[in-house]
Order: structure tokens, then sequence, then C-alpha cells
């Protein structure tokens, strides 16, 4: 009887040795991503444990909402996880803070064909000539119009506005506020980096900027920037083809305006495309922003998704298999609601076949070649900064170029502190 | 050696050193990040002495949006108590449908913040809200309720006014329940009116729970942030920006740690200065009155 009982503890406790064992073997790897690609991202990790019994995926999908604020807390405090889906605009910050691992040695010792990415979304990656980040979403807005209202304005539905000139007299017409109908919904309020997003394109296609070359001066306040922040203002202060509640309409309360055709132009990412066609019964047009009649640039902020790898990883080699894993053109294709970052990830059986044909979609994409991406340092700050300034000339607090001064002495204090 | 009072401390230690950890750890912590500035870019923390503090009362955002506290307790604590006073004496007056009308009253506290907060934001939407169709039918102008600097904060306190006043009129009816019967008996038989009678006995009667109430209303409305992030995001301009959303900002949004404690610690002390000047007041009300 006592062999028998001895036997049950010896054998009870070498399973349990084995099994620490075992789960001290599988090395657990963090994963941190968005909330909007959740069921393809769990059924991609599945596959990856099933395919690399030795590394577990723990993941965690946050919401966009306090995204950033997160992310920069636990890269601040040491505790972020080994990879990040990070959002582009992200990346030069936090590169140079330290806070993200370089990736060329891995790169260089990959068998995954790194060369064919598109150009405009692997240079999102590359920070003063080190790759921070492997891309796998490329967007960017574009303009959305409403085919019936250009009908109904006496306008030509297939020929939307070419350049600001066109933008503005479009707007005018297309403005009924009798009916509650407005031309244009560039201006956004909630969160302010959403109305920066919307307006800096238009400064820096008039030649504007937030810092100067050297990244030690604000030239916010300097006459090209000025002259387009004073264009897109006075669409809501002066020629009011904005709704006036723009005001304090997020970008989502804009969107949905547009969808109820009451307003006639707006800017919208591919992702929104299918939701304004399923939603509604609008004649959606698509077309590339309006260019600048004196410089011809249609610059638009680039926008999309990269992997990271963080500096508190604890098995960098691991956490770039995952990443090559995730960068198979099938594996990308799946796992972003909006352009793929290669080549490849088009020809997949799980891509959109719409990115390729529909020119509804197609203008997103040629919308990508005008993309540029701002890297400066305190680049959020900097945003908030113009887009309370901005809110001050909408309000009628401030005038434009007192704003734009005021936001100018903002900035600078920020970079130079 | 008498083990009493000594006794009782011991067996009570391990708590009171939990509190003192979880209260006093992040007081002290706080009150040394206020002396020190931070950046993103480094994981040093470089001590500047009193500049944040300085710095503090020289911007023009921290003192509007002091202000705007000031405004933002007042208003949302004053018509909290009013509201939840008329309440809790309608509900104690009633006869009929007491329980369905206490449980519509009580129906905004139940609703979480964040849902309450985008649900009035669409009723206050000068497009679509409910609320600027209705003036609509009397013949007014659509009413920019949080997209106008003058009108952006009185807008919010309306909701957290909505929000709250139940659990005041819960607390004052729970009170009112209290007082005995024969006390308003007496006074109907001296011929006391209603006025009279609410004054002298009512209003005498509830006091201690009004006090606890401003306390508590106060501290929480110092505290809050969830309606003005959601409903305004301090906008437009920071004109509806209170201080708990400024600390939030400079914290989690622009990595300035130093700055944001130093804020945290301002608003501390106006708290606490509010709360040990109340206390006294009250305290020695109560003391004169009996």
């Amino acid at each position: 009887m006592k062999k028998i009982r001895f036997s049950i503890v010896l054998g009870s406790a070498l399973l349990l040795i084995s099994l620490f064992t075992f789960s001290a073997m599988a090395e657990t790897l963090e994963w941190w991503m968005g909330t909007w690609q959740e069921k393809a991202a769990t059924q991609l990790v599945q596959e990856f444990e099933e395919q690399n019994p030795g590394i577990k995926i723990k993941t965690s999908f946050i919401p966009w909402d306090g995204m950033h604020g997160k992310y920069l807390i636990a890269l601040k405090t040491g505790n972020a996880p080994d990879i990040l889906s990070i959002a582009v605009g992200w990346g030069y910050e936090w590169s140079k803070a330290g806070f993200l691992l370089p990736l060329d040695q891995f790169i260089n010792n990959s068998s995954t064909d790194f060369g064919d990415w598109m150009a405009g979304a692997w240079n999102t990656g590359v920070i003063e000539d080190a790759v921070y980040g492997i891309p796998y979403r490329s967007d960017c807005i574009a303009l959305f119009y409403n085919k019936d209202l250009f009908v109904k304005a006496g306008l030509d539905p297939e020929q939307p506005p070419q350049d600001w000139n066109q933008y503005l007299d479009y707007a005018i017409q297309l403005t009924k506020k009798v009916d509650g109908i407005y031309g244009s919904g560039l201006i956004t309020a909630g969160e302010p980096l959403n109305l920066a997003t919307r307006v800096l394109p238009f400064v820096y296609q008039n030649n504007g900027s937030i810092l100067n070359n050297s990244k030690t001066e604000a030239v916010i306040n300097q006459k090209p920037a000025v002259d387009a922040i004073k264009w897109v203002t006075e669409l809501y202060t002066k020629y009011q083809v904005e709704p006036k509640s723009n005001i304090q309409n997020d970008a989502e309360s804009i969107m949905e305006l547009f969808k109820e055709g009451k307003i006639a132009m707006v800017m919208g990412g591919q992702y929104n495309i299918p939701q304004v066609l399923n939603q509604t019964e609008i004649n959606l047009g698509t077309a590339l922003l309006p260019k600048n009649p004196t410089t011809g640039k249609r610059t638009v902020l680039m926008g999309g998704w990269n992997l990271t790898i963080t500096k508190d990883a604890e098995s960098p080699e691991s956490a770039f298999k995952f990443i090559e894993f995730l960068s198979r053109a099938d594996n990308m294709a799946r796992l972003t609601i909006a352009l793929p970052a290669r080549a490849a990830a088009y020809k997949s059986q799980y891509i959109n076949k719409k990115y390729e044909t529909d020119p509804l979609y197609l203008v997103n994409k040629e919308q990508l070649n005008y993309g540029i991406l701002i890297n400066i340092p305190y680049k959020q700050q900097a945003k908030t900064i113009i887009a309370e300034e901005i809110q001050n000339i909408l309000i009628g607090r401030k005038g434009v170029q007192k704003a734009m001064d005021d936001a100018a002495i903002r900035i600078e204090e920020i970079i130079n502190r | 050696m008498k083990w009493g009072y000594e006794k009782g401390i011991i067996y009570i230690l391990p708590v009171l050193l939990i509190i003192a950890f979880i209260v006093l750890f992040p007081l002290v912590y706080n009150i040394y990040l206020s002396f020190h500035q931070s950046s993103i870019y480094s994981p040093d923390l470089n001590f500047v002495g009193l500049n944040n503090y300085i710095k503090l009362f020289n911007d023009q955002s921290f003192i509007a949006g002091f202000k705007n506290t000031i405004v933002w307790t007042i208003g949302s604590v004053f018509f909290q108590i009013l509201l939840g006073l008329i309440a809790a004496l309608l509900l104690w007056r009633i006869n009929y449908g007491k329980r369905v009308i206490q449980t519509i009253i009580m129906l905004p506290w139940i609703v979480p913040g964040i849902a309450a907060a985008a649900s009035w934001r669409w009723l206050y939407h000068p497009d679509f809200g409910l609320i600027n169709y209705i003036f609509s039918l009397f013949g007014f102008k659509s009413i920019l309720w949080l997209g106008d600097p003058d009108l952006a904060l009185a807008a919010v306190i309306v909701v957290n006014v909505w929000k709250m006043y139940p659990f005041v009129a819960l607390m004052i009816l729970a009170r009112l329940q209290a007082i005995p019967k024969s006390v308003y008996e007496a006074a109907h038989i001296d011929g006391g009116n209603f006025w009279q009678i609410f004054f002298h006995i009512t209003l005498p009667m509830i006091r201690s729970i009004l006090s606890v109430l401003t306390l508590l209303l106060s501290i929480w409305a110092f505290n809050s942030f969830t309606f003005i992030y959601a409903m305004t995001g301090g906008g437009p301009a920071r004109s509806s920006e209170i201080i708990g959303l400024k600390i939030y900002r400079d914290a989690l949004k622009n990595m300035m740690f130093g700055q944001a404690a130093s804020e945290a610690l301002v608003l501390f002390a106006m708290m606490l200065i509010f709360s040990i000047v109340y206390l006294y007041y009250t305290y020695n009300w109560r003391e004169e009155s009996r």
C-alpha cells in the first residue's frame, strides 16, 4: 500500500515538474494592437502558435481612443509589450526616445523579401537611415463627395474640384442653408489631432510647415502656413460653407452628416467607403484632394500602421519571427482593413479585389503617392496646439496671424524645454 | 500595563500600513515629481525646484482652467443639491405611484457616465438634437450648445446635475423618512405654514446630510473628468477645460509629469483648504445651534 501511495506522489510530482518545465520552455510574447482587426489577429496568432510550438502570443486589443497615451505610458515606464502595432506618425518620436529597437540586423538576416514593400509605405518605418517599423497597412484621406448633391447644384458629378479655388466655388454652389445642406466638411472638433490632420495637408501643399528644416524654430506663423490656414478657416468663418455645428462635430459626426446628405464634400479614408455604401443610398464619389492652385501640390499626411519591437522585448528574435509571419502576403492581406503595405499582398486571395479595380477605392491608393510624414519632435503637442489655435480663429477669439503667432510661441516653448 | 487601546492599535496596524502605503506613497511621489521636469526623450527626472509652480501661475490656460473648475464645481453642486432636495421632498410627500416615480428619478444615476455623455452630445447637436428641435418650435434659432465658448461649460454642468441629483435625492429622502412624524404634527397644531415648517423643522433636520453631500459633491466635481472629456474635450479652444482635464492632458498626452504633478498638488491643496474650512464652519454651526 505504501509503495502505491509513494508511486502516486512521485508520479504526480514528476507530472507537475514536467508541466512547469514545458510552460517555462514555451516563450510568451506580448502583442498590442487596435481593436478593429481583432478577429483576423486572433486567427493569425492561433496559426502562428501552431506553427511555432515554442512561442505563445498574448494579444491585447487596444481601442483607438486613448491608445497613444496608453502606449506612451507603457513605453516610458518600461512596461511595454514585445511587439507594438503603431500608427506611422508615432514612430519618429518613439525611436528618437529609444523606445523602439532598430530592425536592420533582423531584416538583413531575414529570408522575407522586404524589397516587395511599396516605397511610400516602407519609408514610414525608416527613421534617419534605420528601420524601426515594418509597415503592414497604408492609408490616407481623400475627398468624398455626394454626386446627387452635385447634380442638384448643377455641377458635373464626374468632375470633382481640382484645386482650392474650384473647391471653394463648388462649396458655395452646393451650400443650400434653407435645406440645411452645406458644401464642405473639413473642420472637426473632438480630438484636436483630427482637426490638425485635416488642416495640415493644406499647409504643406502651400509650402508651409510646422518647424523649419533644422527643427529648431516654429514656422507655422509664416506666410505659407498662415495663408493655408486662412483659406481653410474662412470656409467656416467667412464663406460659411461648413455647418456651424462643425465647431462641435467630431470626425464621426461629420461622416454621419455626409451620410445623411447634409454635407456635400468631406475627407474620408478608404475604410469609410464600405460604411457609406452599406449604410446609405448616397451616390458616392471619391477624388484626390484638391491641389494648391499656385504650387500644384496635392500633399496629404500619410497614415497607416507599422509593426515594431520595443526596447522592453525579452526576445527580439522571436518577436521578429512573429512580425515576419504577419508580413507574409496572405497574412498581411488578412490583417489590414485598408491598403496593404507590400505589393504581393494585392495578389492574395484574401484581399478585397475592389482595391485594384473599383475607382472609388483606387483614389485613396493614388493619393498615397502624395503622402508625407511629419517627423518632428513633440509632434503630438505641436498638432494639439495648432488645433487649439485654429479653434480660437473659428470662434472669433483671434485673427489667423495672431493665432498662429501664439501657436509658434507655444510650440517653441515645448521644443526648447 | 493594561492592554486595551494598544492592543487595538496592533490589530488594525496592518490595515493602517496598507492604507498609508496606498494613500501616502502616491502623495509623496507626486510632491517629489512636482519639483522635477520629465521629457519623453529622457528617462531622467531633472530637479527644477519651484519652476513648475512658477510656470503654473504664469500659464494662462491654468488660470482659465482654475476659473472653470470653480464655476463647474459651484454650478454643479448648487443645482445638484437644489434639484435633489426638491425631488426628495416630492418623493417624501407623494402617496401614489411612489415606487414608479422613484425609479424614474433614479434612472440618470444608473446610466454609465460615458453613455450619458454620448447621448447628451446628440441631444445638444445643433442640427439633429432634440433640444434645438424643441427650441425651434418656439421660433428660436439653432444654438451651438457645445460649440459656443460661452455656453459649453454650462451645457456640461446641466448634464452633471442631471446625472447626480438622484443620488442627492436618495440621501435626503433617507434622512427625511427618519424624522418623527410627531414633530410635524405639533407644528401643524401650532399653525405653522409650509415655509415655516420647511425652514424651522425640515431644513435643520436634514442639515447634517446636506453638509456631508456638499462636501462629497464638491470633491467629486473638483476631481471630475468624464463629462467634459467626452462632451467638449475642454473646447472649444479650452473654454470648458477644468484642471482635472488639464492634468490628464499634461501627464498622459504631453508626458509633462512634473508640470501635471504640480497642477495636481495645487488642486489637492485647494480641496484640502476648502474641506477644512467647510468642516470647521459646519461643525461650529452645529455646536452653536445645539
